[in-house]
């Protein structure tokens, strides 16, 4: 099925092509272009929700490497660290690490640090280390490479965040394509997707797209019941629960 | 069939935890003990955070406590009056319990505090269950002391009060105490306090025991109902899925428990529930000392 919906968007790009053709004939004076499409503007998330996976693809007016960008809005961790004390691991310290977002998918078509040089990468927000150092801490610590690392970690474990190297396809240096891979756990809101072409180290063009990533249905509804109305949420699933039980219980005496 | 659950904010294969609920409620419905306290350990092992394993574990003792509380309710075998002192007791105790949960969770030390709570509790439970259900099989009765109407240290303390149902006069200090005590267990580790509540009821204040029974559940479907709210009002702590799945479970279970308990030998079983008490303690335990495989612990802030 979802062979099908590719090969339906690469007829799309492969019919765009001709209209791009001359533009790129013309590539002293035409300025370079990508075009972006998705298989989705939009993820529900419901409580059956297992992860994802969002076909990209696009066209290219020059030829050159394909960075794909997933970028959720920022979020924070609570990071704990665990001690010895005797015999016992003990939780120590408690660090929250906000303003950094929460999943970033990275695919490219060959690997990143070939295509881009570093300082390329941390201003277009591609390496998970500079973004760490961005990051807010609270409290302020001294030793913070070991709990970047364990966030970077934490989040590469969870694939929260992803750096997938040759993952993007290109054909006939025109047409390329990529998945990628939404995890079952991700925040909320508006993600950033974003397509960079790039060329001897040089972004030659780039095109940006968002996603919503919504909880929808009971589930949202519950979530946000829960979140806003937390008394009358926990009047009102206790008062449940006990006619439930009640109800459940009554019926099952009966029947025996 | 997995489930994200909208509060815990994680993947849970739903069918396994209403599979808990039978098991704990089969327990439950065949040793008349209740299960609260191998319910919150089941969900912390499965990758529940600690205090929606608590507050979750709270809340699903009010379904699964309804039915026998209505039932003892109609056979007049609550005692009122002692009910509305304890409830005064755990109130308060629920409250000041779900307090302290805030705090040590902000800090980060709630879940090592109630791996330790637990590891105590169980243990001291289960090994003297063991004791006592090894006792029974070997057909040693416990030679009980001859219970004369002496006055006790209990009758000597001040603020004395009628009990009619239960049948005595005895100060309302205890029971107060007690009911904080229940109340704050409750908060912090998700329990129901039987465990407590029983004993005490029967052997200091010497109430009856079909109405020890009665009362002990009546009380105990209130401070959980009490607890439940708190916990979901102050800390976001009570999943719906996960209180509505152990429910189901345990209320089918116990009912099967019962019926399958009625017609086994009561000592053997007890021996049962007091090894699985004593290995939840023991795993408990282990997690405590076994080194973590992340010495990091990285968790979603929301």
């Amino acid at each position: 099925m979802q062979k099908k919906v590719l090969q339906i968007c690469l007829l799309a790009c492969a019919l765009l092509l001709p209209a791009m053709v001359p533009m790129a004939a013309q590539a002293s004076v035409q300025a370079p272009n990508v075009v972006l499409g998705t298989g989705t503007d939009k993820v529900d998330v419901t409580s059956r929700f297992r992860g994802r996976d969002i076909l990209v693809f696009g066209a290219l007016s020059h030829s050159g490497e394909v960075i794909v960008v997933l970028r959720s809005p920022d979020s924070a961790v609570a990071v704990t660290r665990k001690t010895q004390m005797g015999p016992i691991w003990i939780t120590g310290k408690k660090v929250t690490v906000s303003q950094f977002p929460g999943v970033l998918l990275i695919n490219s078509s060959a690997s990143l640090d070939k295509i881009l040089p570093a300082a390329g990468r941390n201003a277009l927000g591609l390496d998970p280390r500079g973004i760490l150092e961005k990051a807010k801490y609270e409290p302020e610590l001294r030793d913070k490479a070991a709990w970047e690392s364990a966030v970077i970690a934490a989040k590469e474990r969870q694939g929260t965040y992803q750096v997938r190297s040759e993952s993007v396809t290109i054909q006939d240096g025109r047409l390329f394509s990529t998945h990628l891979h939404l995890p079952a756990s991700l925040p909320l809101g508006t993600y950033e997707l974003g397509v960079y072409l790039v060329n001897h180290g040089k972004i030659l063009a780039q095109s940006q797209q968002k996603i919503d990533v919504q909880q929808v249905g009971l589930e949202e509804w519950i979530a946000d019941y829960a979140e806003h109305q937390p008394w009358l949420y926990g009047v009102v699933l206790t008062l449940f629960l006990a006619f439930l039980g009640l109800g459940l219980g009554i019926v099952m005496q009966r029947k025996s | 069939m997995d489930l994200y659950l909208p509060i815990a904010h994680m993947d849970i294969n739903i069918a396994m935890i209403v599979g808990f609920g039978l098991i704990v409620g089969f327990l439950s419905g065949l040793t008349g003990v209740g299960g609260g306290f191998l319910i919150t350990p089941l969900l912390i092992f499965v990758g529940v955070p600690p205090l929606i394993a608590v507050g979750t574990g709270a809340a699903q003792i009010v379904g699964a406590s309804a039915v026998g509380s209505y039932a003892h309710w109609r056979l007049g075998n609550v005692d009122m009056r002692m009910a509305i002192v304890l409830l005064i007791g755990s109130w308060t105790g629920g409250l000041l319990g779900v307090h302290v949960a805030k705090i040590l969770e902000q800090s980060g030390h709630f879940g090592l505090v109630v791996s330790f709570l637990y590891v105590g509790l169980l243990g001291f439970i289960g090994i003297s269950m063991l004791i006592e259900a090894l006792m029974a099989v070997r057909g040693q009765k416990k030679s009980k002391p001859v219970q004369e109407k002496k006055t006790s240290w209990v009758d000597r303390l001040p603020w004395q009060m009628d009990f009619p149902v239960s049948g005595l006069r005895t100060t309302i200090l205890l029971p107060l105490g007690m009911g904080i005590a229940v109340g704050v267990l409750t908060a912090l580790m998700g329990v129901g306090g039987g465990f407590v509540m029983v004993p005490i009821m029967l052997y200091v204040l010497k109430m009856p025991t079909k109405v020890v029974v009665g009362t002990s559940l009546f009380q105990l479907l209130f401070t959980t109902a009490e607890v439940g709210i708190l916990q979901a009002g102050m800390n976001h702590a009570v999943d719906p899925y996960l209180a509505l799945a152990l429910v189901i479970g345990s209320i089918f279970g116990t009912q099967f428990g019962a019926r399958l308990g009625a017609r086994m030998p009561g000592e053997q079983l007890r021996l049962v529930l007091a090894l699985v008490v004593v290995a939840v303690a023991v795993k408990m335990g282990l997690g405590l000392v076994i080194p973590p495989e992340h010495v990091f612990q990285v968790t979603q802030v929301l």
